[in-house]
């Protein structure tokens, strides 16, 4: 399962690929971006199989932000849909970000940080899971 | 002695001779007798002789021949007598005897002649005269013998009954001293002329002084006869004719007279005879057809009269014609002329009782008839105009008599106009009308002025206004109903008196704007006197302006459309200050619904104006709290909570990782130290921003010179600075300084250069500008600038002053530098702006207050 991260926070990136390989999963499949741009840019170069399985994105990025980010993914949405699935990963604890990832049709699900192994757990598990 | 010749010759003498020559005796006896007695007497000698003398005289006689004869013998001297003989056939004779008494013979010598022819004519003459002389005595005529010297030789006649002279103071006197001087010349004239030949000599008139010194007219004709020895006089025959010169002269006059009055007559006259044939006409109708007279007469009248009224002329005529006076008026419409009317007198003349003809007076009275025609219209249409008028009205003659009462009075007052007329105002029949119109009416009718008064009558509850006016002909009184009128007027006092002392200001304004009357209220609320604002545009006095553009828009709308508005708006009092007045304003319409005034009403809103200022001051405020409220939950939320939830995952990796992973361990706690020190900045500067907020008011009044601010800033960062090579050029005023803190101005200064030399650009050399220069009077701007990276203005905008925004990746930065300078700038009540171009370079513009 191949994942990518999209934090500004060298500590959170840190984190989230330590509490990532705890729970199995290998480090080479996990990919850490500080910036939207330096993301964007991987998905877009890259080939279709080069795709991530899952996105673990922040939303409060300097420069691009997340949902910024989201916006300029609209046009390979389309071949994205059916491998990816776009987890929101943040400290906020507010309810507007919280409302605003729930009904964004390209989001799967928002992870308050720390994130957890069963959040890790879930975010496998539906990735496994048919769609 | 006698010869015998001698004696035989008068012999022959005797016996031959035609007179009786005879001889008598002393006892009256006939001697000798000649043979003429028988020739006289028819007696024959021998029947003579021895007879007495007086056998043969007439007896009545013989007493006076007897003493004639004694008288004669007796001596006495008379020779001569006549006496009255018989002719033997019983003739009487009338012989005139002479005689002489011969002493000698004793004999009366007589010789005797017959007279009786020649008495017979004289008696008959004698007669004649006495006939004449009775004539003359009697008759008018005078009679006048003169010489040819023309004196007075004899006068008879009727001189003394007509002229009162006697012959005596005429005789020998000079007629011409008793003619009139202006006519001794014509009756001279006349007089040469006659003399010269033997006809009768006609004198003029001439005029005649009497005795009593009057003028009397004489006519005279006369005879030349004194070539006639046995007259040897001019006779002249006169006659007293005064009387008939004094009526001749008046019949004259009088003719002159009417023939002056028949031409001059300004109405046309014109004599007609049996027939209708215009005899005569005068100037006026000449004047009138404009014809001369010849063109005229003789002909018929009908000629010059248009065929409609010819029947009519026609008619009257022989109405007159038949001795009966006619008068009628009569349009008479000419051709091509306007119709004329007449009116006509037709009047018979009669001539020794036949009437003649007859006299047409024609009278012009078209301009009458006209003006009478007008003066009955204008009579109507003042009647109507009286009837018509809404008022009710009367007029009373000089003896306060009812002459005109018109329909709206007997409405008013319930009475009939036959009622009234001719009734005496003080004694009506139903009583007097109104005690205080009396009066007033009674004052007019003394002082002869108009007077206007309202009075109320009791008796219908009723305010009339009564108008009266005196005139000649007495008083005209006009009264109208105004109880809606006063009672509205009572109403209106009423309003008034709100509107004058209402708090509220109300104008009274004209079509353009322009105050008419403002009241108390109004004078209170600017401090200008109504004589200030009256003829002035009050919103140009007070400088009113709608703040603003909806309410423009709208006061323009609604004064085009008409309709009223209401609009607040400050306005400066006489004094200068200040008001907020809620102005109402209503356009008054007349009946073409144009706008004739505009009614303002103002109220005083400053203190409501005031709390709404305050409170939307509190409300703004509460809006930037409630910002930065939000501000400081969206920190919580991130920038706290980010460090928090860090440290978790931290504290969470480090429990479990912690025996079997070393490495992972170290890195754990090494980036929760971090995390931690993050944490505290955070909350530093939280602390920092929050103070700013609240020491605001105490801390910004101070005075602070920038250039030593600015120099001790650039000392601090001089390690910095010299490391990337920046240099930093400061041009500031001498002496400038600004109304602020300190503090404040060094950490704004010291963000902006950490900034310019964390955000420099690779490829130059750092170059800083501080500029400093006076805006205005009050004002102080600082300009910022560097080469530096820059950024995009379009993306970024207003958020590059947020908190914890940043803009550069790969960047050391917390978000917090240029939040900070922005609170600090907005602290000290000043402004901040930001302009960038990526890869040129930043310029901040701060604004501050001068000391």
């Amino acid at each position: 399962m191949k994942i990518l991260i999209i934090d500004d926070e060298e500590v959170n990136l840190f984190l989230t690929q330590r509490m990532l390989v705890n729970c199995e999963l290998t480090a080479e499949d996990i990919h850490s971006f500080l910036t939207a741009e330096e993301a964007l840019d991987y998905m877009q170069t890259g080939s279709d199989k080069d795709y991530p399985d899952v996105i673990l994105l922040d939303l409060n990025l300097p420069v691009m932000n997340g949902w910024e980010f989201l916006d300029a993914l609209v046009p390979q949405w389309e071949r994205l849909r059916e491998k990816c699935r776009i987890y929101i990963l943040t400290s906020s604890l507010n309810h507007s970000d919280e409302d605003g990832a729930m009904n964004h049709p390209m989001i799967s699900g928002l992870i308050h940080k720390p994130i957890n192994s069963e959040n890790i757990r879930i975010i496998i598990q539906t990735g496994n899971a048919p769609s | 002695m006698i010869s015998g010749q001698e004696a035989e010759i008068l012999k022959k003498i005797v016996k031959h001779s035609l007179d009786i020559i005879c001889a008598i005796d002393k006892d009256g006896r006939f001697l000798i007798v000649s043979e003429a007695c028988k020739d006289i007497l028819g007696y024959e000698n021998e029947e003579l002789t021895g007879r007495k003398f007086i056998d043969f005289v007439c007896p009545n006689d013989r007493v006076k021949a007897f003493h004639f004869i004694q008288g004669i013998i007796s001596g006495f001297r008379k020779t001569s007598f006549e006496s009255c003989h018989l002719h033997k056939e019983g003739e009487q004779l009338a012989i005139l005897w002479s005689a002489f008494w011969s002493e000698e013979h004793e004999a009366l010598f007589c010789i005797g002649r017959d007279v009786t022819e020649s008495k017979l004519v004289n008696e008959k003459l004698r007669e004649k005269d006495e006939l004449y002389q009775a004539l003359v005595e009697c008759g008018a005529d005078m009679f006048t013998l003169f010489d040819e010297s023309l004196n007075y030789i004899k006068i008879g006649g009727s001189i003394y009954k007509e002229l009162g002279y006697t012959p005596e103071q005429l005789i020998g006197d000079n007629p011409f001293n008793f003619i009139h001087p202006e006519d001794i010349l014509l009756v001279q004239e006349s007089l040469t002329e006659g003399l010269a030949s033997t006809e009768q000599i006609r004198l003029p008139e001439f005029r005649f002084k009497d005795a009593k010194g009057k003028w009397r007219w004489l006519e005279a004709k006369g005879i030349n006869l004194l070539h006639n020895p046995a007259v040897k006089a001019l006779v002249v025959v006169s006659r007293d004719i005064t009387e008939k010169v004094r009526s001749r002269k008046k019949l004259k006059e009088s003719e002159k007279k009417f023939k002056s009055l028949f031409e001059h007559y300004a109405d046309m006259v014109l004599f007609k005879n049996k027939k209708g044939v215009i005899v005569d006409a005068n100037a006026a109708a000449l004047s009138f057809f404009g014809i001369q007279k010849q063109d005229i007469l003789n002909r018929p009248f009908s000629d010059f009269f248009p065929a409609e009224v010819i029947p009519v002329c026609k008619q009257t005529l022989q109405e007159a014609l038949n001795g009966k006076s006619v008068r009628f008026e009569i349009d008479v419409p000419f051709k091509g002329k306007d119709v004329f009317t007449f009116d006509v007198v037709k009047m018979p003349v009669e001539v020794d009782g036949e009437i003649i003809g007859a006299y047409s007076i024609l009278r012009d009275i078209t301009e009458i008839s006209r003006s009478n025609l007008t003066i009955r219209r204008q009579a109507e249409r003042m009647n109507t105009i009286l009837e018509s008028i809404t008022d009710a009205f009367f007029t009373l003659d000089n003896d306060w008599n009812f002459t005109y009462t018109n329909r709206e009075f007997e409405r008013l007052f319930r009475m009939g106009r036959k009622e009234l007329l001719g009734k005496n105002f003080w004694n009506l029949p139903r009583g007097p009308l109104n005690e205080e119109l009396n009066k007033q009416l009674k004052n007019v009718a003394e002082e002869g002025k108009t007077v206007h008064f309202d009075v109320y009558f009791d008796r219908m509850d009723k305010w009339l206004e009564v108008k009266a006016f005196p005139s000649e002909e007495g008083l005209s009184v006009f009264i109208n109903d105004i109880t809606e009128g006063v009672e509205s007027k009572q109403e209106l006092e009423k309003l008034s008196l709100v509107v004058n002392k209402t708090t509220n200001g109300v104008v009274i304004m004209n079509a353009v704007g322009v105050a008419e009357w403002v009241n108390e209220g109004f004078e209170k609320l600017t401090g200008y006197t109504s004589s200030e604002v009256k003829g002035k545009r009050p919103d140009y006095l007070l400088q009113a302006r709608a703040t603003d553009k909806a309410s423009v828009k709208l006061i323009r709308e609604n004064r085009k459309k008409a309709k009223s508005y209401t609009t607040e708006m400050m306005i400066n009092k006489k004094s200068g200050d200040k008001v907020w007045l809620l102005i109402d304003v209503t356009p008054v319409l007349n009946e073409e619904g144009e706008i004739t005034k505009f009614v303002s009403i103002q109220t005083d809103i400053t203190e409501r104006k005031e709390a709404e200022e305050s409170q939307l001051q509190m409300t703004n405020d509460l809006f930037k709290q409630n910002k930065d409220l939000q501000q400081f939950t969206y920190i919580v939320s991130h920038n706290l909570r980010s460090p928090v939830a860090s440290i978790m995952g931290l504290a969470d990796l480090l429990t479990t990782t912690v025996e079997k992973d070393p490495e992972t361990f170290n890195v754990s706690l090494r980036y929760l130290k971090r995390t931690a020190d993050q944490l505290d900045t955070v909350l530093r500067d939280l602390n920092q921003i929050l103070s700013i907020r609240n020491k605001k008011a105490a801390t910004v009044n101070e005075k602070v010179e920038l250039l030593p601010v600015c120099q001790q800033v650039i000392k601090t960062l001089e390690e910095p600075l010299n490391e990337c090579g920046g240099k930093v050029f400061i041009k500031i005023e001498e002496g400038i300084s600004v109304n602020g803190n300190k503090a404040y101005l060094y950490s704004i200064f010291y963000n902006l250069l950490s900034n310019s030399i964390k955000y420099r650009s690779p490829e130059r050399s750092l170059e800083v500008n501080i500029k400093c220069y006076s805006n205005n009077d009050t004002g102080v701007v600082i300009s910022f600038s560097d080469n530096g990276l820059g950024f995009d203005m379009d993306r970024v905008g207003d958020n590059i002053f947020k908190l914890y925004k940043r803009f550069h990746t790969n960047f050391e930065g917390k978000g917090i530098g240029l939040y900070l300078v922005k609170t600090q700038v907005e602290a000290m009540d000043g402004q901040i702006e930001v302009n960038s171009r990526v890869n040129v370079g930043t310029t901040f513009l701060i604004y501050l207050n001068k000391f």
